[in-house]
């Protein structure tokens, strides 16, 4: 089922410094839209907005016309955040982690063939999360991230430190996702993934500038520097 | 509902998958807790045993009736078990009040026999270090008064009878009613010991000092745990807790899963230290007067009843927790914690012995409210409602705030 967002008018302030100002942007079903920006410059805010773990101070996030930050079930429901850094139950084993978002039976069938099973989850499925490496600790995060078959999908620098072969893996993925009809929205800095996107804005001053990526990345890293 | 249920679910076999990890420190930790109060049963028993007050008496003490008065104090009244009466200059008083050596002196003012007899009564100095109203120094102030009372009624008594011989011809007499006189008064003196009896009611409570410090380890032992599990609930980051509140986990769920598992795995491993120590005392003599009649199970329902308390510990310490990152940080919060409110509640000295603001504080305290609903459970009274309120609302309190530094942190991340 197509549908379409529309960000409007983020705005996001801690204490007196206003990190996103009029932060606008839209995507549709299938569409990738990767969110550029320098360090610090409010790409990781601007995701925890959308996933409803932080509050805007102004703005709307529409869904087919439905404001998502008026209806919190439905934007839980609605979407997979995956933030930076390892959410996962360190301590347990990826059965244990996936288990708190999946019952028994979905699971073992979503590990033989499902996106679990295009994740590779299942190489790894018995060891404890604190023996994973990055890349592995990376895709199970999605595949408790999208338990719930969000319609959006939201990663704040998913390739970040993992190497090649595991980054081709969730690019692959991520194909896969946009094909059924999800949208991506990706803060990154890597090319391969901005390869996916279809659409780029640079964050700037708390504002979100529309950006043409031609793969050229010093142009890229001129206008991140401005 | 569901939510909630998969959150426990989840907290819970994580923290048994790290039991076995937490009871090694947790059995060397009540190790040096059971080493710490049997170290203060033998320094309160050595101190009972050994210990006497020392009094510097500074001045003229050449006079006989002085002299008589602090031998009969020294000698002949239930006084000479604690006290001991040094002759000495002022300056060395001063300077052994100074090192502790002493724990007061008293000043002779000169010519106090004399102005006795010329009926004026000079006082006695007593001095003590600073301005503690300790229970020694003030039955130390009494024993001086006393002593001076005895001196000027004596005096008084056997002058005025004296006088009263002189100024009716009957001077021949004198000697022999004077002698009278004194030994009547060392009879009632001797006599002394008849008057009062000491009866020990105990500490808090009523409870031995025994049965106060099993209260006062048992609690410290609970503060002191958090160290333990310092590395299974400090957060380096909030990455997780933004995944779970992404995925509609609100943060009471979040804070209740891990208040629950907290607390199951702190009454697991407080019971399996009960349980061996239990074992232990039942081939010992019990150190408790207050357990002679239940036996060594005593201990165990004593764990049992402070399930309360692990309650209100567990809230606690998660606030703590919350409130640093890092494992080191989680340790050194939890240590510093349990050490200051310890001493703050009376686990190292009974609160009574502390300053009337220490203690105020100390009824406010999470540890001040523990210690003294164990008291209350360890004293066998039936009173501890009004101490469970208190607590009931302090877990709360703490949950509640636990609650608020995560959402703060989630807010500025």
């Amino acid at each position: 089922m197509s549908m379409k967002i529309e960000v409007r008018q983020i705005q996001k302030k801690y204490r007196k410094k206003a990190v996103l100002k009029q932060a606008s942007f839209a995507a549709e079903s299938g569409m990738c839209v990767g969110i550029l920006g320098s360090n610090g410059s409010g790409k990781s805010t601007l995701l925890s907005v959308l996933a409803g773990v932080q509050r805007p101070d102004g703005g709307e996030f529409l869904l087919d016309g439905t404001d998502l930050f008026q209806k919190r079930r439905q934007q839980a429901e609605l979407i997979g955040y995956i933030p930076q850094g390892t959410p996962l139950l360190e301590e347990l084993t990826a059965w244990d982690n996936l288990r708190l978002w999946y019952d028994k039976e979905t699971l073992k069938r979503e590990l033989s063939d499902g996106a679990l099973a295009m994740l590779g989850i299942d190489d790894f499925i018995k060891i404890r999360v604190s023996k994973l490496s990055g890349g592995m600790k990376k895709r199970l995060a999605i595949g408790c991230a999208v338990a719930h078959s969000p319609r959006i999908l939201l990663l704040d620098e998913p390739s970040a430190a993992l190497d090649l072969v595991c980054k081709e893996r969730l690019a692959a993925y991520f194909r896969r996702y946009k094909a059924e009809g999800g949208i991506l929205i990706l803060a990154t800095h890597d090319t391969q993934e901005l390869d996916l996107c279809d659409r780029w804005y640079i964050l700037r001053d708390g504002f979100l500038v529309p950006y043409e990526y031609d793969g050229n990345v010093s142009r890229l890293a001129d206008q991140l520097s401005r | 509902m569901k939510d909630f249920k998969n959150y426990i679910r989840i907290q819970m076999k994580r923290v048994l998958r790290a039991l076995p990890a937490i009871l090694i420190p947790t059995i060397l930790l009540a190790g040096i807790v059971a080493l710490f109060f049997l170290t203060i049963r033998g320094i309160d028993e050595d101190a009972a045993d050994k210990k006497k007050v020392e009094i510097a008496l500074v001045g003229d003490l050449s006079d006989p009736y002085l002299k008589l008065s602090i031998y009969a104090l020294e000698h002949l009244d239930p006084i000479h078990y604690t006290v001991t009466f040094l002759p000495m200059s002022e300056k060395e008083a001063v300077q052994k009040l100074d090192r502790g050596q002493i724990t007061a002196y008293a000043v002779i003012p000169e010519g106090l026999v004399e102005s006795v007899m010329r009926g004026e009564n000079k006082k006695i100095t007593y001095v003590t270090a600073g301005g503690s109203a300790e229970m020694v120094s003030i039955l130390i102030r009494e024993l001086m008064e006393s002593m001076s009372a005895i001196l000027v009624e004596t005096q008084n008594s056997v002058y005025g009878m004296q006088r009263f011989l002189r100024e009716y011809g009957m001077e021949d007499q004198l000697q022999q009613a004077t002698e009278e006189f004194d030994l009547r008064y060392v009879n009632l003196f001797l006599d002394r010991a008849e008057v009062c009896e000491v009866q020990e009611v105990g500490l808090a409570n009523e409870l031995s000092l025994q049965g106060y410090y099993v209260c006062a380890m048992l609690l410290l032992f609970l503060m002191l745990w958090g160290i333990a599990c310092s590395p299974l609930f400090v957060k380096e980051d909030l990455t997780f807790q933004k995944f779970l509140l992404a995925r509609g986990q609100k943060l009471w769920i979040q804070v209740a899963g891990e208040y629950v598992s907290y607390l199951a795995l702190m009454a697991v491993s407080v019971f399996v230290i009960a349980v061996i120590m239990t074992a232990g005392l039942y081939f010992t003599e019990l150190p408790v007067p207050e357990w002679e009649k239940g036996g060594s199970g005593r201990l165990l329902f004593l764990v049992v009843q402070a399930i309360p308390v692990m309650g209100l510990l567990s809230a606690l310490q998660l606030f703590l927790f919350e409130l640093v990152s890092g494992i080191v940080n989680g340790v050194l919060v939890q240590f510093l914690g349990a050490v200051c409110m310890g001493y703050l509640s009376g686990c190292f000295y009974p609160v009574s012995f502390l300053p009337e603001g220490m203690q105020r504080i100390s009824a406010f305290l999470p540890s001040g409210m523990s210690l003294k609903y164990l008291d209350v459970c360890m004293a066998g009274q039936e009173k501890a409602l009004l101490h469970l309120i208190g607590m009931g609302m302090s877990l709360f309190l703490f949950l509640w705030l636990t609650m608020l530094v995560r959402e703060r942190k989630l807010m500025k991340n």
